[in-house]
């Protein structure tokens, strides 16, 4: 069983938090203000053909309310076990998934490589809607992010082809037609993703 | 109570089948560990209309495809450096453990029959592979940093893996591999792979592949 580990070569290493347990290893950084935080995080199961690289916000709005977002890369065995890219949308209590077919691992890993340049767009985003100060860019990357914009093109190009062929689902697992496709772009942490040239 | 009621039972009633004394003993010659009656059927019954999650066999003309599925364990180990806990994984033996408990002691004619190979078992390989580790209560870490540091202890808790997770998949003891002498010796592996009629399969690619690495 081969595990995939990319986020720490391309995050700041001082910010990273490593954690094994018995069945996992996780890598992961997070940045927390007041009632705001971002993470990004990557998952590999030991014992199971199981991974993940999330990026997921929350924002404590008031008693009871937290507006949360999360867009991941990941496969596992169990449930929609073909590798995709997922995005929760609490406030439309919407999950929207994109297949990432007939990969092979060269390819799923330019994909993962390319989530990974696309987050600092999303991150960016966060930055500025919450009046953050801090250079978030510096906080999570190195400077080797930058050499992955073939992989951030490469992926768009998978979304598209399965934006072609039925593979942006919904939770029920029915394809999304076009205009629901241009209804998402509203969601910001996803328009990134949808951002491909035809 | 009207007539339309549905009567629905606490618990899930208990039938009684009638088998003869040869065949309840054929279903004991079968059992996994401590496995009832109950579990054993219920096993058989899974594996007939493939639904068993585990390893599964599927004769295709001359040739036998062997799926397996992946298990794992972790196992706690001393040795005369240090004590670990080892997670490992390693594909499920159980269907192999079957057939040849099977033909041990009384012929299973129909299962050999279905996986028929001249009549002669399928082979099979553990692929046991260490995924993770640490040192007594110590923090969980990468295998390949005592495999770097410390190659023939590192093999040395593969070996000691392999011959548990035999054991247990088989119900086997193997007195041969005790002290860690005897686990670098292939002699040994080679007389209890072949008194207990293990796939020598599993033999050159589990355990002399690895200790011709360790010997170059």
């Amino acid at each position: 069983m081969s595990h995939i580990y990319i986020l720490p070569y391309y995050t700041n290493i001082e910010n990273l938090r490593e954690s094994r347990s018995e069945r996992e290893h996780n890598s992961s950084i997070k940045f927390s203000l007041g009632y705001f935080h971002i993470e990004l995080s990557e998952t590999n199961s030991l014992l199971e053909d199981k991974y993940s690289l999330n990026l997921h916000s929350a924002k404590y709005l008031m008693e009871g309310i937290t507006e949360q977002k999360e867009a991941m890369i990941h496969h596992h065995p169990k449930g929609h076990n073909w590798k995709h890219l997922q995005f929760k949308i609490k406030s439309r209590n919407e999950v929207i998934r994109i297949k990432l077919d007939a990969l092979d691992d060269e390819d799923y890993q330019k994909c993962i490589k390319g989530f990974l340049h696309i987050s600092q767009k999303v991150i960016q985003y966060e930055k500025e809607t919450n009046g953050i100060e801090d250079d978030l860019q510096r906080y999570f990357f190195n400077s080797k992010i930058k050499q992955l914009e073939g992989e951030e093109r490469f992926l768009l190009k998978q979304i598209y082809l399965a934006s072609k062929s039925n593979g942006i689902l919904d939770d029920s697992g029915n394809p999304l037609d076009r205009s629901r496709i241009e209804d998402l772009k509203i969601e910001k942490h996803m328009l990134p993703f949808l951002n491909w040239d035809e | 109570m009207s007539k339309n009621t549905i009567k629905v039972s606490s618990k899930e009633k208990a039938t009684s089948i009638r088998l003869t004394e040869r065949t309840k003993r054929m279903l004991d010659s079968i059992a996994i560990g401590k496995e009832t009656h109950e579990q054993i059927v219920s096993r058989l019954i899974n594996i007939c209309i493939g639904t068993d999650p585990s390893t599964s066999i599927s004769p295709k003309g001359n040739v036998i495809i062997t799926k397996y599925e992946k298990a794992n364990k972790t196992i706690s180990i001393e040795t005369g450096k240090n004590t670990y806990s080892v997670v490992c994984t390693y594909n499920d033996l159980s269907i192999f453990s079957t057939i040849r408990n099977g033909i041990g002691t009384i012929p299973h004619k129909q299962l050999m029959a279905y996986i028929s190979n001249n009549g002669v078992a399928p082979e099979w390989e553990a692929d046991v592979e260490i995924v993770n580790m640490r040192k007594a209560n110590g923090n969980w870490e990468q295998p390949s940093h005592l495999m770097n540091k410390d190659k023939k202890e590192y093999l040395l808790l593969y070996l000691v893996s392999l011959k548990h997770i035999l054991e247990d998949s088989f119900h086997i003891s193997i007195p041969e591999l005790t002290s860690e002498d005897d686990y670098f010796d292939l002699g040994n592996w080679e007389k209890a792979y072949k008194r207990y009629g293990l796939s020598m399969e599993s033999f050159h690619s589990d355990v002399e592949k690895k200790l011709r690495v360790k010997n170059s």
